[in-house]
């Protein structure tokens, strides 16, 4: 695709943040980290429109836009809903039922995954390639 | 085009945002009581509809009203003085050479360690945190002026300057740090070169040097067994309780430096002190400070107070030397058989570690006196060299101990005598006369210690005994120079009772030996033991450590009694209710226990651990309820409740628990669906259907937390004042004073009453098993009867105001690392006369208000899924009351039946009644659901039983204050809930709508183009 446009970086770059997203999810996970299936079903999902989107302004790449923002804010609200014990039990320098060591990859996950939905948005509201 | 793109834009954005709220509704939900109290939002308020009488304030602060902003003046500046009173008592001073202190002529002072200026004011766990800076809080240097000390300014601000730390720096991404403490000493002292840099400042402040060093765990956090040392230092794994490379470095330093050096333990673990010993001219325990304590400890250098405090653990050479240590800490060994464990029961049954007991009664001073008492009578190969100090030939009790449990000097002297002793049928009363032989004005402490028959019948029948223990004591007033005062100490003769699994025919129960009994005073346990060993005519020549004084002991003769104890309240027989949590019950032989018959052959001298089998594994699994076969129906027992009685709280506040048909009737009200509400215990609980508004609960040993209600102007900005955060529990129990012990109990009472929780989990009961117990600083001691007397004292006073006490952790919770799970295997006698001995006080003899359970597993239990601890021991045998609650047991969003801590039927059939920070009743309501689904009226009645008991915490608590017999409960739906579902309907019918207008562009062009 010769003519890319705006919106083809911020697809790439919502792919980018996406897929660090699954590396740091494979690391949280190992580490103890809760990480339910469907996250990583919607993080697939993501990454295939996010992907698709890079083919260029297609008939459906507003859908698969939409479709992509949609399911990474599942992933960060997921994610920080089922770690939210970490980064209280992190912030008041106890260990109770959460595990706080992993809270700031709770903050990581949350910072890369926020960027990652504005970049999503971003993309949704501008063309992937000239006409 | 153009369109589309911003439809579909916006369709992402309300979308996301439609996302967004949908969870975070679902997160805010399930976390709503911990959102609603740090908003202090109440979701149900009182409504009279009636006439309210005039009064109903029900419990009232001793200062005033609520809404007076003078009352609360007072309330606070009590409960600071309380703080500083605790240091000014509790503070135990241990060596004082040449009495360098109190430092009266010095002014220009040097203060070194890292600890001073980030002292541990308390370690992470619940209550107020107080760091350098919070409102009403006191650091070392600001107490220090105040006494007229000149502090370097230049050494003082390099150290505020410098790189050490507790734990280990945690770093966010954006640049935002906390420290994550790890029980770990290394890097937390400044090294050498740091301290060299200051050299030249010295000089002009070389009055005195002042040194902190500070120890800190966490909840969650043991110290180190096994700690690595500062760069430079040893290679070898040392105790975390142990000089580091960069402290010793530093001492001796200060000591080439100056011609008095002082050290502070800013730390409430026994830290190793033979090596500071060596460099020190004075050491001073302090524990953990809190708000003021510092005030404390800077009136004590200074000599404005004399120092009283005792210790209340031993302090032995090597903090690793305790037969305690083996099996537990962060040496706690894991089942043999893990990986089975694991994939049998899964890992969420928390079923990994093991922590066999081999110790047996033998914690603390109990251990190191009784082996010094049978060195010297010559028994048990006590003198072996096994358990020893490294290299060792023989086990030396002076070689082994710095300073015994219950040593503290004083700035003065003073002579007890013991006058008299009573002994009665149930009781025991001695008179000691304490005179100041010294020169100036001090208080002193009369500690009243026991020994009782250790022969042949306890030996055959395995009855372990402790050559001495504490079974009372009382504390002077000011005494001026040459004045005299009589103490009298009473003694529960029940405390000398021992437990013996064989009593009874088998059956068990608490024995009184038959033979001589002795009573001594003495100035620690080791100088009381003396004593004792003075009348049994032993000397020096036997090997003592120091001739005793015989005419300060008493003895007296007993019978063998298995009856006098044989039932406990409401005439049930205390009988073997813990055989399953002997290791050898489920693996024969697989566990030798410490027996002073043979100290050499029973010392554990490597780690005990076993595969679990599988029975063991049916029981760690979790999962045995069977509805009983006599259970009534689900609907016979459901259609009792919707029955209006016309009862409220203000109605249920006179009425005993005696009177069954009355609760039953205030109960029955309900709907059955309000139950589980009755279950849910949280920072907010919620209100139970019409019967109690939702409320707050207090947390924290040494500091409720709370908020008094009433601003405050500093520096012209209102500004909210938490409460107090006392000195930490050892020196608390170390002023050996029950003034001040139950003072603390009634201001943590009104320290509730002003933040308006109806109860605390607050009182530390648990024992300080090792030195290493990451929560030391909130739990009482290492002995089980100071903690039965110190406890009783606090919680007495405290349920005489209107917010109630609850000990945690009932019990067992000895250690941190692992606590949520760890396997704990003992034998009957030592888990009677320890953990329980511990809690009785505070709950059967004061009645407490509730119980805070623990994490760890009685053997292959939970305790909150104990039979035998939560109805047969407490609701049995001690006939307690209260509400019992387990430790931290959130639903994370849902509540998923299996699982540590989700095991709810066996919970609540155990005799537990409340979920801690379950605030939305994800248990109760599964367990209401199975009731239901499996027709169980047992169940729904446990529910019922569990209401009961909360009720009855809430109606002698100060939130019935306000509430009138005409006074009803109104539901509150909080702004934020409010606020979510709004964005939720906006952002869904913006997002919906936005979507549609993308089709229709989409069409639109689809048509333009054709």
């Amino acid at each position: 695709m010769k003519k890319k446009s705006i919106g083809f970086y911020f697809a790439a770059i919502t792919c980018v943040l996406a897929l660090v997203t699954l590396v740091l999810l494979l690391v949280y996970g190992s580490r103890g980290g809760q990480v339910q299936p469907l996250v990583y079903a919607a993080l697939a999902c993501a990454i295939v429109c996010e992907g698709l989107s890079l083919m260029g302004e297609k008939p459906w790449t507003d859908f698969t836009s939409i479709i992509g923002a949609v399911a990474l804010a599942y992933v960060c609200m997921t994610v920080f809903s089922d770690g939210i014990w970490n980064i209280a039990e992190a912030m008041n320098g106890i260990k109770m039922v959460g595990l706080p060591e992993l809270a700031g990859m709770n903050y990581t996950l949350a910072g890369v995954n926020v960027a990652a939905i504005l970049t999503a948005i971003l993309a949704s509201f501008t063309r992937k390639s000239k006409e | 085009m153009k369109n589309s793109k911003l439809w579909s834009g916006l369709t992402s954005v309300f979308a996301v945002i439609l996302v967004i709220a949908l969870i975070g509704n679902t997160l805010a939900t399930a976390n709503a009581s911990y959102i609603n109290s740090m908003l202090g939002i109440n979701t149900a308020r009182v409504v009279e509809k009636g006439t309210a009488p005039s009064d109903t304030v029900y419990f009232k602060s001793q200062f005033g009203a609520f809404d007076d902003p003078e009352a609360q003046s007072k309330a606070i500046a009590a409960a600071l003085e309380q703080n500083v009173n605790e240091m000014r008592e509790g503070a135990a001073l241990l060596m004082n050479k040449e009495n360098v202190l109190p430092l009266t002529d010095v002014t220009k002072i040097s203060v070194f360690g890292h600890g001073a200026v980030d002292p541990a004011y308390q370690a992470s766990s619940a209550g107020t945190k107080v760091k350098n800076g919070s409102i009403n809080s006191v650091d070392l240097k600001t107490a220090l002026e105040a006494q007229g000390f000149q502090v370097n300014e230049t050494l003082w601000n390099g150290l505020l300057s410098g790189t050490a730390a507790r734990g280990v720096l945690s770093q966010t991404p954006w640049g935002g740090a906390s420290i994550q403490v790890n029980g770990s000493a290394a890097g937390t002292e400044e090294n050498k070169a740091f301290y060299e840099q200051y050299a030249d400042s010295f000089a002009d402040f070389n009055d005195a040097a002042i040194v902190v060093f500070t120890r800190e765990g966490a909840e969650g956090t043991d110290l180190n067994m096994l700690d690595k040392d500062d760069e430079g230092g040893s290679t070898e794994p040392i105790s975390s309780l142990a000089l580091h490379k960069n402290e010793r470095d530093l001492l001796e330093m200060v000591r080439g430096s100056f011609s008095k050096v002082v050290v502070l333990l800013n730390s409430p673990n026994q830290m190793e002190v033979h090596e500071i010993k060596e460099y020190a001219d004075a050491i001073l325990f302090i524990g953990y400070p809190g708000h003021q304590g510092f005030t404390g400890v800077a009136e004590i250098l200074k000599g404005v107070v004399n120092p009283s405090g005792k210790l209340v653990d031993t302090y032995a050479t090597n903090s690793l030397s305790a037969p305690a240590n083996v099996n537990s800490g962060t040496e706690t060994p894991k089942f043999a058989n893990v990986d089975e464990i694991n994939a049998t029961i899964g890992e969420d049954e928390r079923a990994e570690y093991m922590s066999f007991q081999a110790e047996g009664i033998y914690i603390g001073y109990r251990y190191y006196e009784t082996r010094y008492a049978d060195a010297v009578m010559g028994k048990g190969n006590a003198s072996s060299n096994v358990g020893a100090l490294k290299g060792a030939a023989s086990w030396n009790y002076a070689d082994e101990v710095q300073y015994p449990f219950g040593y503290g000097l004083s700035y003065t002297t003073f002579e007890q005598t013991l006058d008299s002793v009573t002994v009665g049928a149930d009781e025991i009363t001695a008179k000691v006369t304490v005179k100041n032989t010294g020169s100036v004005p001090g208080k002193s402490v009369v500690q009243l210690y026991a020994q009782t028959p250790y022969d042949t019948y306890e030996i055959q029948h395995k009855v372990e005994k402790s050559a001495i223990a504490i079974v009372g004591f009382g504390k002077t007033g000011l005494l001026q120079p040459g004045a005299s005062e009589t103490i009298t100490v009473s003694v529960d003769k029940y405390l000398l009772a021992s437990y013996d699994m064989t009593a009874n025919n088998g059956e068990g129960g608490y024995i009184l030996s038959g033979g001589n009994y002795y009573l001594a005073i003495g100035e620690d346990a080791h100088d009381a033991l003396n004593n004792v060993l003075a009348a049994q005519g032993y000397t020096t020549a036997n090997g003592m450590t120091a001739d005793g004084a015989a005419a300060k002991s008493y003895t007296w003769t007993e019978s063998f009694n298995e009856e006098k104890y044989r039932y406990g309240e409401n005439n049930v027989a205390v009988s073997n209710q813990f055989a399953d949590c002997d290791l050898n019950y489920w693996v024969p032989g697989a566990g030798t226990y410490l027996s002073r018959s043979d100290w050499a052959g029973t010392f554990p001298v490597s780690k005990t651990t076993v595969s679990a089998t599988k029975e063991m594994m049916d029981v760690l699994d979790g999962e045995w309820y069977e509805k009983p076969t006599d259970a009534p129906s689900f609907n016979e027992i459901a259609s009792k409740f919707g029955v209006q009685s016309g009862l409220n709280l203000a109605a249920m506040k006179d009425i005993p628990l005696t009177d069954r048909e009355t609760w039953e009737r205030f109960i029955y009200q309900l709907k059955v669906e309000d139950l589980p509400n009755a279950t849910a215990e949280s920072f907010s609980c919620p209100a139970v259907g019409e019967l109690s508004p939702s409320f707050g609960v207090g947390d924290g040993c040494d500091s409720v937390g709370g908020n008094y209600p009433l601003p405050v102007k500093v520096n012209g900005e209102d500004v909210t004042v938490p409460t107090t955060r006392y000195c930490s529990n050892p020196i608390m129990v170390g002023t050996f004073n029950y003034d001040i012990i139950s003072n603390r109990g009634t201001m943590l009472g009104e320290d509730g009453m002003w933040s308006h929780f109806m109860i605390n989990y607050n009182v530390g009961n648990d024992l300080h098993r090792t030195p290493f117990g990451g929560r030391s600083f909130e739990y009482m001691s290492e002995c089980p009867t100071m903690n039965y007397l110190a406890g009783a004292a606090e919680v007495a006073a405290m349920e005489k105001t209107g917010s109630h006490a609850a000990p945690k952790h009932f019990v067992g919770n000895d250690q941190e690392f692992y606590r949520d799970g760890v396997a704990c295997f003992f034998n009957e006698q030592a888990f009677r006369e320890g953990n329980l001995r511990a809690f009785e006080g505070s709950v059967r003899k004061a009645n407490a208000g509730g119980i805070m359970q623990s994490f760890s597993r009685l053997a292959l239990k939970w305790n909150s899924s104990s039979y035998a601890l939560n109805t047969q021991v407490l609701r049995n045998e001690w006939g307690w009351k209260g509400a019992i609650d387990t430790d931290a047991a959130p639903c994370f969003g849902e509540y998923v039946d299996g699982g540590f801590r989700n095991h709810a039927a066996e919970v609540l059939d155990a005799g537990t009644q409340e979920w801690c920070l379950d605030g939305v009743a994800g248990h109760g309501n599964w367990v209401l659901n199975k009731a239901r689904e499996t027709d169980d009226g047992h169940l729904l009645n446990l529910l019922k039983e569990a209401a009961i008991s909360w009720e009855y915490a809430i109606s002698r608590s100060v939130i019935t204050n306000g509430y009138s017999s005409t006074a009803v409960i109104e539901h509150v739906t909080p702004w934020w809930a409010t606020a979510i579902l709004v964005t939720q309907i906006v952002s869904g019918v913006l997002a919906a709508l936005s979507l549609c207008m993308l089709v229709v562009s989409k069409l639109n062009t689809k048509k333009k183009n054709r």
